[in-house]
C-alpha cells in the first residue's frame, strides 16, 4: 500500500518482440511524462528480439530506473509475468509495445486509482490516424472502438472476453495474489482476458479511463491479423478447457451454431479439406488488395469475415484435431436447443442497423419496449416463415399476450434497431425478473475479435 | 468523465445575394450560446453590396468578412476553413436562415472523435408557390427525414454519400477536412459542375473512416427557388453535379462503387420516375425529370471542364498565391468562355 495516494510508485511493464523503433519512441513518451521521475519504474522485456533492440537500449540515457530482461522466446504471458516479478511498484502499468503514450498517461492511471485500491483500470488506446489508411486498419479501429465503447459504458462489469492488456493498471499485490498471468496460454491471445476474469473473481472492480490515453500503432498487416485469428482460435480452446461453464460465452460456441450453406462450407473446408482450403484462402488474400484499389469494399469485407472466420476453425483443428473432437469439447453445449427455448442473436444486420433476437426472448423484448413505451412501435419488425411482419401485425399479437403462440405459429424473430439494445438490458418483465443482459453480451461475442 | 464541447466558426459563403445574406446574418445574430465566431466569405462579387453589407453588421458580433476572389462555392468553402478558428466549421448557405438551436446537438457529437462531420435537416422556408411545394414534396426537398443516425464506410456504400446530407447545412471539424485534402474546388456552384462538392467531402470523410451523423435537431430553413425557370435551373444543377461527383470518384479515387451508385441513380431515379410518368402516376414536370437527366448526361463533361479551369485559376507552385482582382477576372473570363 502506497503511503502518497496521488503519486504511487509506478512500475511499467513493456513486453517487445523486434519493434526497436516504436519501442524507443514509447520510452521517450514516457520519460518526458509529467510523474516524479524518482517514482518510475520501466521494466522492458525482450522476447526473442533479433532486430538490436539491446543495443539500442544501451544507447539510451534514460531520467527514470530502466531495466531490460533478455528472454528466449517465452510468449507474452510468460514475458509479462517476468516483468512484474522484475518490477517494484505499488501500481504495475502494463503497455504494449506499440501504444505510445499521451502526456498525462501516468498521472492518469494514478488518479484513477485514487479512489479505492481494488481497482482494476483500462486506458484508452485507439488507433492513431495515419495509420487509417486501409480497410483493414479501419475494421480493425471500428472493432476497438466498439470494444471500448462497450467497457466504458456506465457500471460495466468486467467480463470473460473484456481486458486488453495493452494499456491497463492494476495494484502489484492483486496481481501477485490471483498469480499473475497464466502461462498456459503460450502464443497469442486471451492471456489477458482471462487475467481479467480471474481479476473479477478476486473481487476487483473495473474502471475504464479515457484519460489514460495512449496511440496504438498497430502495424498488422492483412495476412499476419489472419494468422492471429487463428492463434486466438488456440487459445479459445485453452480458455474454454480451464473454464468449461464459460464455454458458451466463447465465439466458439456462437461460430458453432451458424447452420447456412456458407458458412457449412467454410467448416467443413477447415476441417475435412485444410489443403485446399489453404490453397483457396491465399488466393482469396492475394485478391484482396486489388478489391480495395478498385473500391469494392462490399465483397472485400464479405471476403474478409469469409476468411477470418475459416482461419478460425483453421485453428480450432490446430489444437482439437476433428470434427467430432470438437463435439467431445463442447459437450452438452453441442446440442441444438429447441428454437422454443433459445436465445440467440444471430447478427447485427449493418445495412439497417438493426439486430435480429431470436425466440420468445425476441417477442419478451419487443413486448417490454412496447409496454414500457420505451420506443414506437413502427420501429419493430418481426421475421415470420412468410417475411417480415409489420407493426399493425406485432400490435396485435403483443395486445393479446399472444407472442409465445405466435413462435409456435412459426415466427422467428423480432428486429429491434440497435439503438434498443442498451434499453432493454434494464427492463425487467413485472412478476417475473429476468435480466436480459445475456442477450447484449451475445451480441459483442458474435463479431470476430480484431485483436 | 466530461469532455468539453469544441469551439466552432460558422462560414457563410455568398455570392451576389445581399438581400437573402441579410435574413442569414440576422438569424446567425440570434444564435444561442456566443462565442462563435462567423465568417462570410464573399465569393466573387461583382459589387460591393456584400462588403458593404457585412459592414452594417460588424457592430455587434464577431463577424469577419473575408474576400475570396476565385469564383466557385468549393473555393470559398477552402477558404473559410483555413481562416476559421474553430475546431469544428459549421456550413450553410447564404440563402438559408438557421434555427436559433442550430449549434446545440451538433456540437455535442463531435466529442466523440471518430464523428468528423454532422449534417442537419434543412427544411423549407417558405411554401408560398407551386414551385416550391413541387420541390420540398414531389421531388424530396433537401431534408433527410427526421430520423437520426450515424454512418461509417461499413454501413453504407461510400459513394452513396449524398444520403448523408447536403452542404446547406453540414458541421464539419477541421482537423479530419485537412486530412482528406479540403473541398475539391472542380465542384460545386461557380463551376461547370454546379454542385456536388458537398457529396464529394462526405465521401472523402466515409472512405477516411469517419463517422458521419445526421442529426435532425439542427435545423436550417432554406428559401427554395420561386419560379419554375429556376427550379429547371436547379434540378438540372443537380443531375450536372451527381454525375460529376461520381465522375470525381472515378477519376480521383479510382472508386469503381461509383459505378454502381451511378447504374441505381439511373435506374432507381430516373427511370424509375420516367416510368410512372408515363403510367400517369408521377405528379412532377416531365420538364425537370427530362432537365435532371439531361444534367446527368452532362456531368462527366463539366467535371473535366471545371478541372481545366481550376488548373487555370491556380497559379504555378512555386509562386506565392496572391488574390488579386485581375486574377478573378481572368478565372470569371475563362468560367464564362467554357460556359458559352
Amino acid at each position: 500500500m502506497s503511503q502518497n495516494g496521488h503519486k504511487p510508485f509506478l512500475s511499467v511493464v513493456i513486453p517487445t518482440h523486434n519493434r526497436r523503433d516504436v519501442l524507443i519512441r514509447i520510452l521517450e513518451a514516457l520519460f518526458s511524462q509529467d510523474y516524479p521521475q524518482e517514482r518510475l519504474q520501466v521494466v522492458v522485456v525482450l522476447d526473442d528480439c533479433t532486430d538490436d533492440t539491446e543495443l539500442a537500449l544501451n544507447a539510451l540515457n534514460p531520467p527514470v530506473s530502466l531495466e531490460y530482461l533478455c528472454l528466449p522466446k517465452v510468449g507474452q504471458a510468460a514475458a509479462r509475468n517476468k516483468g512484474i516479478r522484475q518490477s517494484v511498484g505499488d501500481l504495475i502499468v502494463f503497455l504494449d509495445d506499440d501504444v505510445e503514450p499521451a502526456p498525462g498517461f501516468l498521472r492518469a492511471h494514478a488518479s484513477a486509482h485514487s479512489p479505492a485500491d481494488n481497482l482494476v483500470v483500462q486506458g484508452y488506446y485507439p488507433f492513431s490516424r495515419q495509420l487509417k489508411r486501409h480497410l483493414h486498419m479501419l475494421s480493425a479501429s471500428r472493432w476497438w472502438e466498439r470494444h471500448f465503447e462497450r467497457l466504458g459504458q456506465p457500471g460495466r462489469k468486467l467480463g470473460p472476453c473484456d481486458l486488453c492488456t495493452g494499456n491497463l493498471s492494476v495494484r502489484r499485490e492483486h496481481l501477485m495474489a490471483v498469480g499473475g498471468f497464466d502461462e498456459a496460454f503460450g502464443g497469442y491471445g486471451n492471456e489477458d482476458y482471462e487475467l481479467g476474469w480471474r481479476l473479477s473473481i478476486h473481487g476487483l472492480e473495473f474502471r475504464f479511463c479515457r484519460e489514460a490515453l495512449g496511440w496504438h500503432h498497430y502495424a498488422t498487416p492483412l495476412s499476419k491479423s489472419l494468422m492471429r485469428t487463428r492463434e486466438e482460435a488456440r487459445a479459445d480452446v485453452t480458455y474454454g478447457r480451464k473454464y468449461p461453464h464459460l464455454k458458451r460465452s466463447f465465439r466458439l460456441f456462437t461460430l458453432t451454431q451458424e447452420r447456412s450453406i456458407s458458412r457449412t462450407l467454410i467448416r467443413a473446408l477447415a476441417f475435412q479439406f485444410p489443403k485446399l482450403g489453404d490453397r483457396i484462402a491465399s488466393r482469396l488474400l492475394k485478391l484482396m488488395y486489388p478489391l480495395e484499389r478498385l473500391g469494392l469494399r462490399g465483397t472485400w469485407t464479405r471476403i474478409n469475415w469469409t476468411l477470418r472466420r475459416y482461419y478460425y476453425w483453421r485453428g480450432i483443428t490446430d489444437s482439437l484435431g476433428s470434427y467430432r473432437a470438437l463435439k467431445e469439447y463442447l459437450g452438452n453445449d453441442w446440442v441444438k436447443h429447441p428454437a422454443k427455448t433459445r436465445t440467440r442473436v444471430t447478427g447485427i444486420d449493418l445495412q439497417n442497423e438493426a439486430a435480429v433476437i431470436e425466440g420468445l426472448e425476441g417477442y419478451e423484448a419487443a413486448y417490454i419496449l412496447v409496454k414500457n413505451g420505451a420506443r414506437p412501435l413502427s420501429w419493430l419488425w418481426m421475421r415470420s416463415a412468410d417475411g417480415w411482419l409489420g407493426p399493425s401485425q406485432i400490435k396485435e399479437a403483443i395486445e393479446a399476450q399472444a407472442w409465445a403462440g405466435v413462435t409456435r405459429g412459426g415466427v422467428e424473430g423480432v428486429r429491434l434497431m440497435r439503438a434498443f439494445l442498451p434499453s432493454i438490458i434494464p427492463v425487467q418483465i413485472s412478476g417475473r425478473p429476468r435480466p436480459l443482459s445475456e442477450q447484449a453480451q451475445k451480441v459483442e461475442l458474435n463479431e470476430l475479435s480484431w485483436r | 468523465m466530461t469532455r468539453s464541447r469544441p469551439t466552432c466558426s460558422v462560414v457563410i459563403c455568398t455570392r451576389d445575394r445581399p438581400a437573402d445574406l441579410a435574413l442569414c446574418l440576422d438569424s446567425v445574430a440570434r444564435l444561442r450560446g456566443d462565442a462563435h465566431e462567423i465568417l462570410v466569405i464573399d465569393n466573387a462579387p461583382s459589387t460591393p453590396a456584400t462588403q458593404n453589407l457585412v459592414r452594417e453588421y460588424q457592430t455587434e458580433r464577431r463577424l469577419r468578412y473575408v474576400l475570396e476572389p476565385r469564383p466557385g462555392l468549393d473555393i470559398a468553402r477552402n477558404r473559410g476553413v483555413i481562416e476559421a478558428v474553430g475546431e469544428i466549421v459549421a456550413y450553410t448557405d447564404d440563402d438559408c436562415v438557421v434555427d436559433q438551436g442550430w449549434l446545440e446537438a451538433p456540437l455535442r457529437h463531435f466529442v466523440d472523435p471518430e464523428v468528423a462531420c454532422v449534417t442537419g435537416l434543412v427544411a423549407p422556408r417558405e411554401l408560398e408557390t407551386r414551385t416550391q411545394e413541387l420541390f420540398e414534396f414531389n421531388y424530396g426537398g433537401m431534408g433527410r427525414g427526421l430520423t437520426r443516425f450515424t454512418v461509417d464506410f461499413s454501413g453504407i456504400r461510400v459513394t452513396d454519400a449524398g444520403k448523408v446530407g447536403t452542404g446547406a447545412n453540414m458541421f464539419i471539424r477541421k482537423s479530419a477536412l485537412l486530412d482528406i485534402g479540403l473541398f475539391n474546388e472542380a465542384l460545386d456552384c461557380g463551376m461547370p459542375t454546379k454542385s456536388g462538392g458537398d457529396t464529394y467531402a462526405f465521401y472523402k470523410l466515409l472512405a477516411a473512416g469517419y463517422r458521419i451523423t445526421y442529426e435532425p435537431e439542427a435545423i436550417v430553413w432554406h428559401r427554395h427557388r420561386r419560379d419554375d425557370e429556376s427550379l429547371v435551373n436547379t434540378v438540372y444543377g443537380y443531375g450536372v453535379g451527381v454525375a460529376s461527383f461520381l465522375t470525381a470518384c472515378l477519376v480521383e479515387d479510382h472508386d469503381l462503387a461509383a459505378l454502381a451508385t451511378g447504374w441505381n441513380w439511373i435506374r432507381y431515379w430516373h427511370l424509375s420516375r420516367l416510368y410512372w410518368k408515363s403510367r400517369g402516376r408521377l405528379d412532377f414536370p416531365l420538364k425537370l425529370v427530362l432537365a435532371e437527366l439531361w444534367g446527368g448526361l452532362m456531368g462527366p463533361w463539366a467535371y473535366l471542364r471545371a478541372k481545366k479551369v481550376v488548373s487555370r485559376c491556380n497559379l504555378p507552385a512555386n509562386e506565392p498565391f496572391a488574390p488579386s482582382l485581375g486574377l478573378a477576372l481572368s478565372c470569371r473570363n475563362a468560367d464564362a468562355e467554357v460556359e458559352r
